[in-house]
């Protein structure tokens, strides 16, 4: 057997004793951290909760800070932070922000996850002191760090905040709309103005301005609808109108009716589905009545369902039942939204 | 004759060299991916993405066929999820044991309307059925199509959410599994397709249909697979994800996005590898209409599933799964080494024809030519010996990393004696229990030259005590 083929069969096997070796030293070294972090809690766990109930104070418990704990502490009161808030989250925030420098190093790491957890633990025990450092995350070169503060900042509810964050909607271009306009909403109706004005340019991205729509609907802004009536009675894409109709169905009035009413009969069918939901909760009369039971027959059955769904939402059971027993096609969806009258 | 024999063995050894560095180059892919994901996992507030996912509702479709053994504690496990908006939709594919009957006793199930919102083929369905108690619980009754693809698409047909959770009736969630196996969809909204871990439920103490306690189970072969899984899912899917190359999102837990689903056809019903090939079908579809996509794997969400425990059962899993294989390779055989298909087509497929397909072959060939060699005294210490390190020893190598990385990343078995287990199996793996898989596959190769797209029934002992059989 030739030296070499010797040498790396030896290599190969001994790389497999060691890694089968390894395995049980990753479990010690696992478990070890483990432990430490349940004797951290356990040790820290009652006084955290008297720190929050006003019944001890940071100047009792930084003394006793062991060096070897903070690590585990900053997650600890990270982990608190998340789940408080009013005075309780304050006092906590009073004795993380003593804590801070340990995870402020992370924001300065090559790796974005760890830039991201430094961010959030800022975010959390730092509290509005730790502002500026989120606006700067905000540029970030990773998505998930830029995602993180806006997270933050929005919920700080503070105007210049939100506003920024507003400004910077193009980052998350990657970000599912739905989570964004979810987050956006945390900041409160101090976002809403901003938001107007995103949905109201035309020179904003079309996901900048759906986003925004979204978000005025979660943040049920009344405003909004006049704003998205406007929107949609311009040359507006897909994206930015079926936002902009799921905002009427819920905010808008009867005088935003004709918005909605000239998708009704287009050739998208999600923009008629939506559409046709739109009328069915601003209720506008008979015209749009004859609208709903036209639609009721259309090709896609997801208008079909909105269709009936929205002669329900406008109290027309009668014509619901009429049609569920007769030939036309649209008798399935009747029958689907009676039946899930009745249950 | 020697000479040529000889040559083959330098191609064997040289190609066992090759297939298992290659798995060894997607570990320590997956090690750098597992550490990024650990690093973002702390960043994940689970709270906030449970009320984001609020508007992103799924269904989950689970389709049955002759499961009235652990249908029941399935739909239980399911109904537990801490996820804001889902629908469960049971397809009862045909079933002739009492699989509706126990669905309709345990969940007051009533006849109702539901109208179909796409048409994608599949067998005829017989009625629809809602739980009076769960509302979101939906049954499809429905004729035999002959696969968990029709009953798929069946299931597609009357699922209305943006996303849908494939499962098999054999399933079991954790609780958090589905908000986090969505996380991909929040954070890039180009994801079509995501994957979760699958682990072997066996032997593990489920109680109304939630894993209470994890413990490996007491049959040999499940343990066995055990390691398999580890090997696949913990350590290659993830090295696959980290380089952009997953060409399977397992049917058993996978979450996709309807549209993209319904317009690529839905599942198709012509193949028995319907999860593989409607992942590779989405690449070539994406990739040629030169629209971005994703398809991600999340090494973390779990969801438990029950393995074979009988040679029987586990030849024709594995045969299937080798058949399934083989025709997915054939029918996109125009996306081998095409730079338009990127790393799928130039990287992930063919791996998968050069190693997992043809990888049975050579191996066969391989230990005759071996066995020949020694018997006719034709082959050296050097060879023996380096033969059984590439083909045994380096095989060994890829179990072993695959436990020490599930060690660090998901510490789900709590004793010693259990990663000891472990150890000892994916020591041992390839004296035996690998080559019965070969021969298994090698089958599988042969059905699919014939052209036999059956399932077979595999015997279900169910999780929990009462429903398993005695």
């Amino acid at each position: 057997m030739s030296t070499t083929v010797l040498v790396t069969i030896l290599v190969i096997v001994a790389l497999n004793v060691a890694l089968a070796a390894s395995a049980g030293v990753v479990r010690l070294a696992v478990s070890h951290q483990l432990l430490s972090r349940a004797a951290v809690e356990e040790r820290w766990s009652s006084r955290i909760r008297q720190l929050l109930a006003g019944e001890t104070s940071v100047s009792t418990l930084l003394p006793i800070i062991r060096r070897g704990d903070r690590r585990h502490l900053v997650e600890l009161l990270t982990q608190y932070g998340e789940r408080v808030s009013g005075i309780e989250l304050e006092r906590l925030q009073a004795l993380g922000r003593r804590l801070l420098p340990c995870a402020e190093s992370g924001l300065r790491s090559r790796h974005p996850e760890t830039r991201a957890q430094a961010a959030q633990t800022l975010a959390i025990l730092g509290g509005p002191s730790c502002a500026e450092r989120l606006l700067e995350a905000l540029e970030d070169r990773s998505p998930l760090v830029v995602m993180i503060a806006a997270k933050w900042l929005c919920s700080a509810r503070e105007p210049h905040l939100s506003a920024t964050v507003v400004s910077h909607l193009e980052k998350f271009d990657l970000w599912s709309p739905v989570y964004l306009a979810s987050v956006l909403a945390t900041a409160g109706s101090h976002m809403a103005g901003h938001l107007r004005e995103a949905l109201e340019s035309a020179e904003n991205p079309s996901r900048t301005r759906a986003v925004a729509a979204d978000a005025l609907r979660l943040l049920r802004d009344p405003k909004s609808a006049d704003t998205a009536a406007l929107a949609l009675e311009s040359d507006v894409d897909r994206e930015v109108a079926a936002a902009c109709l799921r905002l009427l169905a819920v905010l808008g009035t009867a005088r935003h009716v004709e918005a909605a009413r000239r998708f009704a009969t287009g050739d998208d069918f999600l923009l008629r589905a939506l559409s046709v939901t739109a009328l069915g909760a601003l209720n506008n009369g008979e015209g749009d009545i004859r609208i709903l039971d036209a639609a009721l027959d259309d090709p896609s059955p997801w208008v079909a369902l909105h269709a009936a769904a929205a002669l329900r939402a406008a109290d027309r059971l009668e014509l619901l039942r009429s049609v569920s027993k007769s030939l036309r096609s649209g008798a399935k969806a009747a029958g689907e939204v009676l039946v899930s009258e009745a249950v | 004759m020697s000479d040529a024999i000889m040559a083959f063995n330098a191609f064997v050894l040289a190609y066992f060299s090759l297939a298992n560095g290659f798995c060894l180059v997607l570990n320590l892919l997956a090690f750098g991916q597992m550490r990024h994901h650990l690093r973002r996992r702390s960043t994940m507030d689970l709270g906030a993405l449970v009320k984001a996912t609020g508007d992103l509702p799924v269904s989950l479709i689970i389709p049955a066929y002759n499961e009235s053994a652990v249908i029941v504690s399935v739909v239980r496990s399911m109904l537990t999820l801490s996820y804001p908006a889902y629908d469960i939709i049971v397809v009862n594919d045909g079933s002739d044991d009492d699989t509706l009957e126990r669905l309709t006793d345990e969940f007051d199930l009533r006849p109702t309307v539901r109208l179909p919102v796409s048409d994608t083929p599949c067998a005829v369905v017989r009625g629809v059925y809602r739980s009076n108690c769960f509302l979101n619980l939906w049954v499809v009754d429905k004729h035999n199509g002959g696969g968990k693809a029709d009953a798929l698409n069946a299931g597609l047909n009357y699922s209305r959410t943006p996303l849908f959770c494939a499962l098999d009736a054999d399933t079991l969630l954790e609780p958090d599994s589905l908000v986090r196996v969505i996380w991909p969809f929040l954070e890039d909204a180009t994801t079509i397709a995501a994957g979760g871990l699958i682990r072997i439920g066996n032997g593990c103490t489920v109680d109304r249909g939630m894993v209470k306690k994890v413990d490996l189970p007491r049959n040999l072969l499940a343990r066995f697979q055990v390691v398999e899984y580890m090997r696949a899912f913990v350590a290659a899917r993830v090295g696959w994800d980290c380089i952009g190359g997953t060409l399977i999102v397992s049917g058993a837990f996978g979450v996709f996005r309807r549209s993209a689903v319904v317009d690529a056809g839905g599942f198709d019903t012509a193949t028995v590898g319907e999860d593989m090939e409607l992942i590779v079908r989405l690449h070539r579809l994406f990739r040629e209409a030169g629209r971005p996509y994703r398809v991600a794997f999340v090494p973390d969400p779990i969801a438990w599933t029950e393995a074979p425990e009988t040679l029987r059962d586990l030849g024709r899993q594995r045969a299937r799964w080798q058949q399934g294989l083989v025709q997915v390779l054939s029918r996109h055989r125009r996306m081998l080494a095409r730079p338009k298909y990127g790393v799928p087509g130039m990287v992930a497929f063919p791996y998968n024809v050069l190693v997992e397909l043809l990888g049975p072959i050579i191996e066969v060939l391989g230990y005759a030519a071996f066995v020949a060699t020694v018997v006719a005294g034709w082959g050296s210490t050097g060879y023996v010996a380096a033969f059984v390190t590439v083909s045994i020893v380096l095989g060994s190598l890829t179990s072993t990393m695959a436990v020490v990385l599930q060690e660090m990343t998901h510490f789900r078995y709590d004793g010693f004696r259990q990663v000891l287990s472990l150890i000892g199996i994916s020591l041992v793996e390839s004296l035996g229990y690998r080559q019965l898989t070969v021969w298994w596959r090698l089958r599988g190769l042969v059905a699919a030259a014939r052209m036999n797209t059956t399932w077979g029934q595999m015997t279900r002992r169910g999780f929990e005590p009462s429903t398993r059989a005695s």
